[in-house]
C-alpha cells in the first residue's frame, strides 16, 4: 500500500439512509482521516456532474480515488466520459483514479454480495445476512454512528476487490474465451466463420454478450443491453465492461488504449467475422499484452 | 497402460484434455472439486494434470505451488504437469493452445515433482499466497491468530472454573463478554468463510474439512452468545478448537512456505 491517501466517493440511495446535505465524509476506523468515502446522492445532472468533479479535484492531490456510480440514478458510460473529461491530464494520471458503475445488488460493493462489503439495505452501511456457525444476523459496516467511522476491514476489503476490478474482469474474459473455444485451440486452420458460428450458439450466450460488451458493440438501451444486465442478476456478479472501456481511455495511458484498441480489432477479425481464418494464439497474444501493461495486479 | 490425473473444473477443458490423453494411449481419470483424500492414492507411474488457473468457488486461482509441494513430499517421482492457456514454454507446462503432437516424447523430458523446478505463476488468484495470510500471526486477515485467541480465552475459563471454582456466570460475565468472545469467534467465522471454498481445489483439503466440522460442531456455543455453560461442556468447545488447531499446524509446516 502506497503512503496515498484512499478516497472512496460513492453515489447511491443515501438519502433513504440520513443523508441530509449534498454529501458526507465518513472516515475509517484505525487510519488517518484522510482515508475516507464520501457519500453523495446526486441523479445524473450536469450540476450533479460538476459536484463529483470539484469533490474528485480537491482529493487527488493526496489520495486514490475511486468513484461508484450509480446506473439507477442515471448514470453510464457517457457519464463517466463526462466526469472524467473535465479533469486536467496531469489529474487524470497523477494517481490511481477509476471511475466504476454499479447496481441491481450484483457487484461487491453489496453486503448482501459480500458479507465484508459496504452498502446494505435502503441507504445504509448494514444488512441483515445469514451466515452460517455466526452469531446474530445483522452484519454492519460502521464502527462508530455518531463520529462516521466505518470498519477498517469493510472499507480495505472493497477497496483491493475494486483496485484490480478491471484487470480480474479481462483476465476472467481471456480464460473463459480460450476455455470456450479450446475445441478449436489445436486445429492447424479454424476455418472462416467457425468461430462466430460457435460463439452464437446458446450455450455461449453470455460470452457472446461479454464481448459485445466488451468490444463496445453494445448499444445503451438495446435488448442485448437489456439481456447482459438479466444474466448480470442471475450471474450475480458484474459483466459489463462499459466503464472498463471509458476508464482505458481516460485514465489508463495511450498505450494501454492502444493495445485495447488492437485488442478489440483482433476479436473483430477473428471472431466477429465471417471471412478469414481464425488465429487463437493471436487473440491471446493480444490479452496478454493489454494484462501486462495493466499496472494493477489481478488479484490481491 | 499409464494414467492421466487431471485436476480440473471447467468440462470443456476436461472434455479436450480427455480425447488429446486417450488418443496418445493414455488412461484418463477426472478429479473434480473438491479434492478429496482417497483421490490421490495414486500408483508412482500417474501423471497428474493441473489444470491452471482453475475455476474454484467461481474464481479463477492458482494452486500450482501448494500442488508442488504436496506431491514433492507424498509423490516426488511423480510428474505434475501444469496445464494452461498461458504462453508459457516449460518441460512441465502443457499449452492448451499448442499441444505436443508426441505427448509421450513431451512427457519424457517433465521433470518428477520432488524436482527442484518452480512452476510458473499462472494469473489466478495465488493461492499460496492466499495460505500464507491464512497462517500469518498478527495479520488481519489471519485465521489461527484469531483461532489462537479464542482458544486461549476458553482456556483461561476452563481452568477458572476447574482450578478455582469460579461460577461460570462469573466467567461469563467477567472474562467471555469483557474480552469480546462472541465478537472474536464472528471475526474468526467471517475470515474462514472467506477462505475456506478457496481451498477445494488443494491436495490437502480434506484437511479443512475436519476443521470445518469442528467450528461447526462448536457454533452453537458462540451463537447462544457463549451464555450456555452446558454447551460449553457439552460441545468439547476446546478440545475441538485444539484439535482444528493441531491440524492447521501441520498443513502450516508441511506446505506453507
Amino acid at each position: 500500500m502506497t503512503n496515498r491517501n484512499r478516497v472512496m466517493l460513492i453515489v447511491w440511495w443515501w438519502k433513504y439512509g440520513g443523508l441530509e446535505e449534498a454529501w458526507d465524509e465518513w472516515t475509517v476506523a484505525g487510519y488517518p482521516e484522510g482515508h475516507k468515502l464520501i457519500r453523495m446522492d446526486e441523479p445524473r445532472s450536469a450540476a450533479g456532474t460538476a459536484l463529483i468533479r470539484s469533490c474528485v479535484e480537491d482529493h487527488l492531490e493526496n489520495s486514490d480515488v475511486f468513484i461508484f456510480l450509480h446506473r439507477n440514478h442515471g448514470y453510464n458510460q457517457q457519464a463517466i466520459e463526462e466526469i472524467l473529461s473535465g479533469l486536467s491530464d496531469h489529474q487524470r494520471h497523477i494517481s490511481q483514479l477509476k471511475c466504476f458503475l454499479f447496481g441491481e445488488g450484483n457487484d461487491d460493493l453489496y453486503i448482501a454480495k459480500q458479507p465484508r462489503a459496504l452498502l446494505g439495505t435502503k441507504g445504509t452501511f448494514r444488512a441483515n445476512m445469514h451466515l452460517p456457525n455466526h452469531h446474530g444476523n445483522l452484519i454492519d459496516a460502521v464502527a462508530n454512528p455518531a463520529t462516521h467511522q466505518l470498519k477498517r476491514e469493510h472499507f480495505d476489503f472493497v477497496w483491493k476487490v475494486y483496485s484490480h476490478a478491471f484487470k480480474a474482469k479481462v483476465f476472467e474474459l481471456k480464460e473463459d474465451l480460450l476455455t470456450a473455444f479450446v475445441d478449436f485451440s489445436n486445429m492447424d486452420l479454424i476455418p472462416s466463420g467457425e468461430l462466430y458460428r460457435y460463439i452464437r450458439l446458446p450455450e455461449n450466450r453470455l460470452l457472446f454478450l461479454r464481448l459485445l460488451s466488451f468490444t463496445g458493440r453494445m448499444r445503451k438501451g438495446s435488448d442485448l443491453e437489456r439481456e447482459l444486465i438479466q444474466w448480470e442478476s442471475r450471474e450475480k456478479r458484474s459483466l459489463f465492461f462499459d466503464d472498463f472501456s471509458t476508464n482505458l481511455k481516460t485514465t489508463y495511458g495511450e498505450l494501454e488504449g492502444r493495445i485495447y484498441k488492437n485488442l478489440v480489432e483482433a476479436i473483430k477479425t477473428h471472431i466477429f467475422s465471417v471471412q478469414g481464418e481464425a488465429d487463437l494464439p493471436s487473440i491471446r497474444g493480444q490479452f496478454e499484452s493489454l494484462l501486462s501493461v495493466m499496472s494493477e495486479a489481478t488479484y490481491i | 497402460m499409464r494414467e492421466i490425473l487431471c485436476v480440473a473444473s471447467q468440462l470443456q477443458v476436461v472434455n479436450a484434455m480427455k480425447k488429446y490423453f486417450t488418443d496418445g494411449g493414455f488412461k484418463f481419470c477426472h478429479l473434480a472439486l473438491p479434492v478429496s483424500d482417497e483421490a490421490l492414492l495414486v500408483g508412482s507411474d500417474t501423471v497428474v494434470v493441473l489444470m491452471s488457473p482453475i475455476v474454484c468457488n467461481g474464481k479463477y486461482l492458482s494452486a500450482e505451488l501448494p500442488w508442488k509441494q504436496y506431491l514433492r513430499e507424498h509423490l516426488p517421482n511423480n510428474l505434475l504437469i501444469i496445464a494452461g492457456f498461458s504462453d508459457f514454454q516449460g518441460d512441465n507446462y502443457l499449452d492448451l493452445l499448442h499441444l505436443p503432437k508426441n505427448i509421450k516424447a513431451f512427457l519424457n523430458r517433465a521433470e518428477i515433482a520432488g524436482g527442484s523446478w518452480e512452476p510458473a505463476y499462472t494469473g489466478g488468484l495465488d493461492v499460496a499466497e492466499q495460505l500464507r495470510r491464512f497462517f500469518e500471526g498478527h495479520g488481519d486477515e489471519s485465521v489461527t491468530d484469531e483461532l489462537n485467541n479464542t482458544l486461549r480465552i476458553l482456556k483461561i475459563a476452563r481452568d477458572e472454573m476447574k482450578r478455582h471454582q469460579a461460577e461460570y456466570q462469573s466467567v461469563w460475565k467477567d472474562l467471555l463478554l469483557a474480552n469480546r468472545l462472541p465478537s472474536k469467534w464472528n471475526t474468526l467465522n467471517n475470515r474462514w468463510i472467506n477462505y475456506y471454498p478457496n481451498f477445494e481445489c488443494l491436495p490437502f483439503f480434506g484437511t479443512f474439512v475436519q476443521v470445518n466440522l469442528a467450528l461447526q460442531h462448536i457454533a452453537p456455543y458462540f451463537n447462544s452468545n457463549c451464555e450456555e455453560e452446558a454447551l460449553f461442556w457439552e460441545l468439547d468447545c476446546i478440545e475441538h478448537l485444539e484439535h482444528a488447531k493441531s491440524a492447521l499446524v501441520k498443513i502450516e509446516q508441511h506446505y506453507v512456505k
